[in-house]
C-alpha cells in the first residue's frame, strides 16, 4: 500500500503548481447582470463514491450551478457505469480516479462531494478543506468522535464552506411525524410543553430504524472480485479477509465502518433533535442503553438507548420490536405533549405558535453558501455535534455499558476505553490525514 | 419482525451464556483465544463475545481488578497466535486495555508565527485563512487590528474566515471599530460584516445597521436587524415595508427576534397603500386578532393587491365570534378571486365547533342566500364532516352544482360521499385517489375492501392513482390480492411499487400459500429490485432469501 500522505502530496503538489490564486467562487459566479457563466467562472464539483447514494441527485448533477467534472471510486465497475451515466445524462466527460487523494488535489474542481462509507469521511474532508475545497458530505459526518472534531478544526481553519447531507432540520416532512421541523421547533421554543422535554425517536413516533443493518458473524474469506481495489476500500479500517457483506451497502452492519441502523439512521433523527431543543452547540451528558451483548465486528440490535441533557431533557431511542404500546407522544413536556401528525394536547396550539415569529432564517442552499460564504443551515459544527451524538451511543454499545460525556472537554467521563474508542487507531499512513 | 425476535432471542440467550462466562470469564480469555481458529474455517464467534465480554467487564469503571488478568492473558494469546486474523482480532481486544493518549504539546508561540507569516503570504486561499487562525491562536483578543485589516481584501472566504477567528472574543467596541469601516469599504465586504454582527447579536450597532437600510446592502442589513431584534429594528423595518425593499423588510420581519404584533397592529392603521400587502400577510401570519376590523377595511380595497392579501389574512385574524360576519362577506363578495381565501376563513372559525351543529348553522345561514352564491358555502360544510353536510352536497351534485359539489364531496371526511367519487372517476381518474382513502378508514371487512379496490383499479389510468391504489392493496393480505398485484408487475410504470406490495402481502400469507408461488412472486419482485441499486432494495432480496431458506419446500 503506497499511500504515504508525505509522498502523495509531493507529487500532486508539482500537478497543482499552477494553483489558481483566488478560489473562484470570489469572481462574480453567482450570476452578476449577465446570465452567461464562462466554464472558468462556472463552480465544479467531484464525488468520490459512485456506489449508492452517490450516483443521486444529491450528488450525481451538473447543471448551470455546478457542473460535475470528476468522480473516483475504488470499484472500477462503478466509476465506469457512472463515468457512462455522466455522458449520457450531461452530454458530457467527467475526469475518473481510483484514488480520492488525485481529485480532491485536482485544481479544477471546487467542491468535494463525499459519499463514501462512513469510515472514509473525516480523513477525506480533513484532506479536501486542507486542499482548499468546500465540502459535500454524506452522514454519518463521521464514524468516530475525533475524526467529526478534525473535520470541524479543518474545514473552520481553512474558511470552507462544509454541508453535511441530511436536511430534516430545514426541509422535507420529518418521517412519520408527518410535519416538517420548523413547527416543531417554533412549538419548542414557546415554551407551551414546558422544560424538560423527552422526544421519543421510535416506530410508534414514525421512525424506523433499519435493523437489517446488522453484520454477520463467522465470515468466510472471499476471492476479492478483480473490479475492487480492496485495500483502498479499507483504507484506514483494520484489515479483514474479504467478504461481500462486508463492502458495498452492507458494510453499515460492521463497526469497523459504520454502526447498524443507530449510525445509519442516527444523525437523519437526531440531528433536527439538536435543533428543536436548542442543542445545536453541544451534547447529552449521559447514555444508556438496553441491549444484548454486541460482537465486536458485526454490528447486532439493541433495545433502547437514552440520552440526557444536562438540564434534563431526553432523547429515547426505541428498538425495533421494542416500541412503547399505545398513543405514544413524540415529544413530552410537563405541560403537553405532541404526537405524530403534529397532533398536540395543547388546544388551539396551530394558532398560538404562529403568532411566534419564525425560526432564525439559515442558508439552506448550498451553492449560495459557497457564493456568500455563510455558514450552510447544516453546517461541520451541528454536523459534528449530532453525528457525535449518534457516536456516544455506538461507543456505549460496544462497551456494553452506560457512558457519562463531559461536553466541554468533549470526553467520556472515568473511562479509559470509552475515550480510547473517541480516537481509534488507523491502519497504514491514513491517520496523518486526519492530525 | 420474525427476524428480529429470533435475532434478539439467540443473542439474548447468548447474553446469558455471556453471564455465567462473564463470572469467570475474566479467568478464560486464554482459553478462548486458543479456540479461534483462521477466518472461514470455524465458528469464531461465540469465542469473539466471550473475549470481548471479558474486556468489557475488566474494562469497566470499578473493576480495575480484573484489567491485569485479562491484559496479561490477551498478551499470552496474542504471543502464542499463529494466524495473522487471529492475532489481529486478540490486539484489537488488547487495544482497549491502554490508556488514551495525553494530547501532545503544541508547537510554540514562535513556531506558531512563523507558520502564521509563511502561510499569510500563500497564494491559496485556505493557507491564507489558516494563517489568520494561527494568529489568532497567539494573539487573541489582540489580534482585533489584523481583523479588521483584513475587510479590505479581496478574497470572501479569507475576509469571513477572519470574521469567524475573532467570535469568541468579539465585543462592542470590535463591532463599533467594524462599522467605522462601512463608508471605506465596498458593498461585498460590508454585507460580510453586517451577516457577522447579526449572527453576533451585536444589538450596540444597530443604528449604524438601519443606516444601511436605504443603500445597497439593504437586504443584508435587514437581515442582520432581525437577527438582533429590539424597538428600534423593529420600527425600522415596519417603516420600510412599502419601500424599495418592501419583501427584504417583510421577511425580516417574519423571522424577527421578538414579538412584532403590537408594531404590526398599529401599522395597519397608519401606514401607507403600499405597506398595506405586506403588513397584511404579517397580520395574518402572526395572528393579529385585533386587526379583524381593520383586515376586513382593506377587503374592500380598490387596490387588488391589498384586497387580495386582505382575504388570504383574515383566516389567520379571524376567531370563531367572527363567523357570521365572515359568512356575511363571503356571500357579498364581488371579486372571484377572493372567494377561496375568503371561504378558507370561514372553515377556520368553524374548526372546533362540532360537525353537526356547525352544518346546522351553516345550513340555516345558507338558506336565506341567493341561489347564485349558495356554493360558495360548501368547502366549510365539507370541512364540518357530518351526515348533514354529506346529504346536502349530495344533493348539490345531483341537482345542477355538480363541479363545485363534487370539490367539497372529495374534502368531506365522510363516507357518504365514496359513490359520488366514484361515479365522478369515469371521466376523470384522480378522483379515485379520495375514494381509495374513503375506503381504507371506513369499511371494515376486508374481502369488502379488497373488491372496492379491484374496482377502483379497473378505473385507474394514470400511473400515480394506479400506485396509490396499490399502497392501499397491502392492508388487505389476502391471495386474491397476491394474485392482483402479481398482473401489475408487468407494467412498467407500478412495477416498483407493485413489487414493494407484492413481497410485503406474501410475507404475511406465506401461510396460505405454496413454496412454489411463493418463490415465483418473490423472483418476480428480485428482478425489478435489481433494477434499482437503491441499498434497501438490496437488502430486501436478501431478506425475502433468508425467508425463503426458512421454509419448507
Ligand atoms: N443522505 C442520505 O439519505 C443517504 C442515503 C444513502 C446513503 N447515505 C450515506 O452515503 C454513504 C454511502 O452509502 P451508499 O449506500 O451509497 O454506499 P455504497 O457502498 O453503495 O457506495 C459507496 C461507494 O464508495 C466507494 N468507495 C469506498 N471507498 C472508496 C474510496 N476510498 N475511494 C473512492 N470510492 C470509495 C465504493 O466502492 C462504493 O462505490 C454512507 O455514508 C451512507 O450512510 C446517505
Amino acid at each position: 500500500m503506497n499511500n504515504s500522505r508525505r509522498s502523495f502530496i509531493k507529487k500532486s503538489t508539482a500537478a497543482v503548481a499552477a494553483c489558481t490564486i483566488l478560489p473562484r467562487e470570489v469572481f462574480g459566479r453567482m450570476g452578476g447582470s449577465n446570465n452567461f457563466i464562462a466554464p472558468s467562472d462556472q463552480l465544479t464539483h467531484g464525488i468520490i463514491g459512485v456506489g449508492g447514494i452517490g450516483r443521486s441527485d444529491s450528488h450525481f448533477y451538473s447543471d448551470s450551478s455546478c457542473r460535475l467534472v470528476a468522480m473516483c471510486d475504488v470499484d472500477s465497475e462503478h466509476l465506469k457505469s457512472a463515468f457512462n451515466a455522466a455522458k449520457e445524462q450531461f452530454g458530457q466527460t467527467t475526469r475518473t480516479y481510483s484514488d480520492w487523494r488525485e481529485l480532491v488535489h485536482d485544481p479544477n474542481v471546487d467542491v468535494v462531494h463525499i459519499a463514501t462509507p462512513p469510515h472514509w469521511h473525516g480523513i477525506m474532508a480533513c484532506e479536501a478543506a486542507r486542499a482548499g475545497k468546500d465540502i459535500w458530505c454524506e452522514k454519518p459526518m463521521t464514524r468516530t468522535i475525533g475524526e467529526g472534531k478534525r473535520v470541524l478544526e479543518a474545514v473552520k481553519r481553512n474558511g470552507r464552506v462544509f454541508r453535511l447531507n441530511t436536511w430534516f432540520r430545514f426541509k422535507d416532512t420529518f418521517y412519520g411525524l408527518g410535519t416538517t421541523v420548523k413547527p416543531l421547533k417554533k412549538l419548542v421554543d414557546s415554551g407551551l410543553l414546558g422544560w424538560p422535554l423527552t422526544v421519543r425517536i421510535s416506530g410508534a413516533t414514525g421512525f424506523a430504524w433499519k435493523f437489517y443493518w446488522v453484520g454477520k458473524e463467522n465470515l468466510a474469506p472471499q476471492p476479492v472480485p478483480e473490479c475492487l481495489d480492496y485495500d483502498m476500500w479499507l483504507g484506514p479500517a483494520p484489515y479483514k479477509p474479504y467478504n461481500v457483506h462486508r463492502t458495498h451497502q452492507t458494510f453499515r452492519g460492521y463497526w469497523d465502518y459504520d454502526g447498524g441502523g443507530l449510525a445509519d439512521m442516527g444523525q437523519h433523527y437526531i440531528d433536527p433533535v439538536q435543533y428543536i431543543l436548542g442543542r445545536d452547540d453541544t451534547f447529552p451528558v449521559k447514555v444508556e442503553i438496553d441491549a444484548p451483548q454486541q460482537h465486536p465486528d458485526a454490528v447486532g440490535t439493541w433495545r433502547s438507548i437514552t440520552y440526557t441533557y444536562d438540564d434534563g431533557c431526553k432523547i429515547i431511542l426505541e428498538g425495533e420490536g421494542y416500541e412503547s404500546e399505545g398513543k405514544v407522544p413524540y415529544i413530552e413536556g410537563p405541560l403537553g405533549k405532541v404526537y405524530k401528525g403534529f397532533e398536540c394536547t395543547i388546544p388551539n396550539v396551530m394558532n398560538l405558535i404562529n403568532e411566534l415569529p419564525d425560526p432564525k432564517i439559515e442558508e439552506t442552499d448550498f451553492i449560495r453558501a459557497v457564493g456568500s460564504r455563510h455558514q450552510f443551515s447544516l453546517d461541520e459544527s451541528k454536523g459534528f455535534h449530532s453525528s457525535t451524538v449518534v457516536n456516544m451511543g455506538v461507543c456505549a454499545l460496544r462497551l456494553g455499558r452506560n457512558l457519562e460525556f463531559d461536553p466541554v472537554r468533549q470526553m467520556f467521563v472515568n473511562d479509559d476505553a470509552a475515550n480510547l474508542l473517541i480516537d481509534q487507531p488507523m491502519r497504514g499512513d491514513w491517520a496523518n490525514y486526519i492530525k | 419482525m420474525r427476524k428480529i425476535s429470533y435475532i434478539f432471542i439467540s443473542l439474548a440467550l447468548l447474553f446469558c451464556f455471556e453471564g455465567l462466562l462473564a463470572q469467570d470469564c475474566t479467568d478464560s480469555v486464554l482459553f478462548n483465544a486458543g479456540k479461534l481458529k483462521p477466518a472461514g474455517e470455524g465458528a469464531n464467534s461465540k469465542y469473539e463475545y466471550a473475549i470481548s465480554g471479558a474486556v468489557n467487564l475488566a474494562t469497566t469503571p470499578g473493576k480495575e481488578a480484573l484489567r491485569g488478568k485479562v491484559k496479561s492473558q490477551l498478551e499470552q494469546a496474542i504471543e502464542a497466535a499463529s494466524d495473522k486474523d487471529v492475532r489481529q482480532f486478540l490486539e484489537s481486544q488488547l487495544y482497549f486495555m491502554g490508556v488514551p493518549a495525553e494530547p501532545a504539546a503544541g508547537p510554540s508561540e514562535k513556531e506558531l508565527l512563523a507558520s502564521a507569516k509563511k502561510l499569510a503570504r500563500s497564494r491559496n486561499s485556505n493557507e491564507r485563512c489558516r494563517s489568520i487562525w494561527l494568529y489568532s491562536d497567539v494573539y487573541g483578543k489582540e489580534n482585533a487590528t489584523r481583523v479588521l485589516a483584513a475587510m479590505n481584501d479581496k478574497d470572501k472566504a479569507y475576509r469571513m474566515t477572519a470574521l469567524h477567528s475573532y467570535e469568541k472574543y468579539a465585543d462592542d467596541q470590535f463591532y463599533a471599530a467594524l462599522t467605522a469601516l462601512f463608508p471605506k469599504l465596498d458593498t461585498d465586504a460590508k454585507a460580510d460584516i453586517l451577516y457577522f454582527l447579526g449572527e453576533q447579536v451585536a444589538d450596540s450597532q444597530i443604528e449604524a445597521i438601519i443606516g444601511e437600510f436605504d443603500g445597497a446592502n439593504a437586504a443584508d442589513a435587514m437581515a442582520a436587524a432581525a437577527k438582533i431584534g429590539g424597538e428600534k429594528a423593529l420600527a425600522a423595518l415596519v417603516s420600510h415595508l412599502g419601500g424599495t425593499n418592501d419583501c427584504d423588510a417583510y421577511l425580516a420581519l417574519s423571522s424577527f427576534n421578538g414579538d412584532v404584533r403590537g408594531a404590526v397592529e398599529d401599522a395597519l392603521k397608519t401606514e401607507s397603500a403600499a405597506a398595506k400587502p405586506s403588513l397584511l400577510k404579517l397580520a395574518g401570519e402572526r395572528h393579529c386578532t385585533s386587526s379583524f376590523v381593520d383586515v376586513v377595511e382593506a377587503l374592500h380595497s380598490q387596490n387588488e393587491a391589498t384586497a387580495l392579501a386582505a382575504a388570504n389574512a383574515l383566516k389567520g385574524v379571524s376567531i370563531p365570534e367572527d363567523a357570521v360576519h365572515v359568512a356575511n362577506l363571503l356571500q357579498s363578495l364581488k371579486d372571484e378571486n377572493l372567494i377561496a381565501p375568503v371561504s378558507d376563513a370561514l372553515v377556520g372559525c368553524y374548526a372546533g365547533t362540532d360537525g353537526k351543529s356547525a352544518s346546522t348553522r351553516i345550513l340555516s345561514f345558507v338558506k336565506d342566500v341567493p341561489e347564485s352564491v349558495k356554493e360558495r358555502f360548501y368547502p366549510v360544510l365539507a370541512s364540518t364532516n357530518s351526515d348533514l353536510a354529506a346529504d346536502y352536497l349530495l344533493t348539490a351534485f345531483k341537482s345542477g352544482h355538480s363541479d363545485a359539489a363534487l370539490k367539497a364531496l372529495s374534502t368531506i371526511d365522510n363516507f357518504k360521499a365514496a359513490p359520488a367519487l366514484l361515479e365522478a372517476a369515469s371521466k376523470d381518474d384522480s378522483h379515485l385517489v379520495r375514494y381509495v382513502e374513503l375506503i381504507s378508514r371506513f369499511v371494515k371487512d376486508d374481502s369488502a375492501k379488497a373488491g372496492e379496490y379491484a374496482t377502483a383499479l379497473k378505473s385507474a389510468v394514470s400511473a400515480k392513482v394506479k400506485s396509490r391504489i396499490i399502497g392501499a392493496m397491502t392492508s388487505v393480505p389476502t391471495i386474491e390480492t397476491v394474485n392482483r398485484l402479481e398482473t401489475l408487475l408487468d407494467d412498467p410504470e407500478v412495477a416498483y411499487n407493485a413489487a414493494n406490495a407484492l413481497k410485503s402481502v406474501v410475507k404475511e400469507v406465506a401461510g396460505e400459500l405454496p413454496y412454489a408461488k411463493i418463490k415465483e412472486c418473490f423472483d418476480k419482485v428480485v428482478k425489478v429490485y435489481q433494477g434499482t441499486g437503491n441499498a434497501d432494495d438490496l437488502y430486501a432480496i436478501d431478506e425475502m432469501k433468508t425467508f425463503l431458506s426458512g421454509l419448507k419446500k
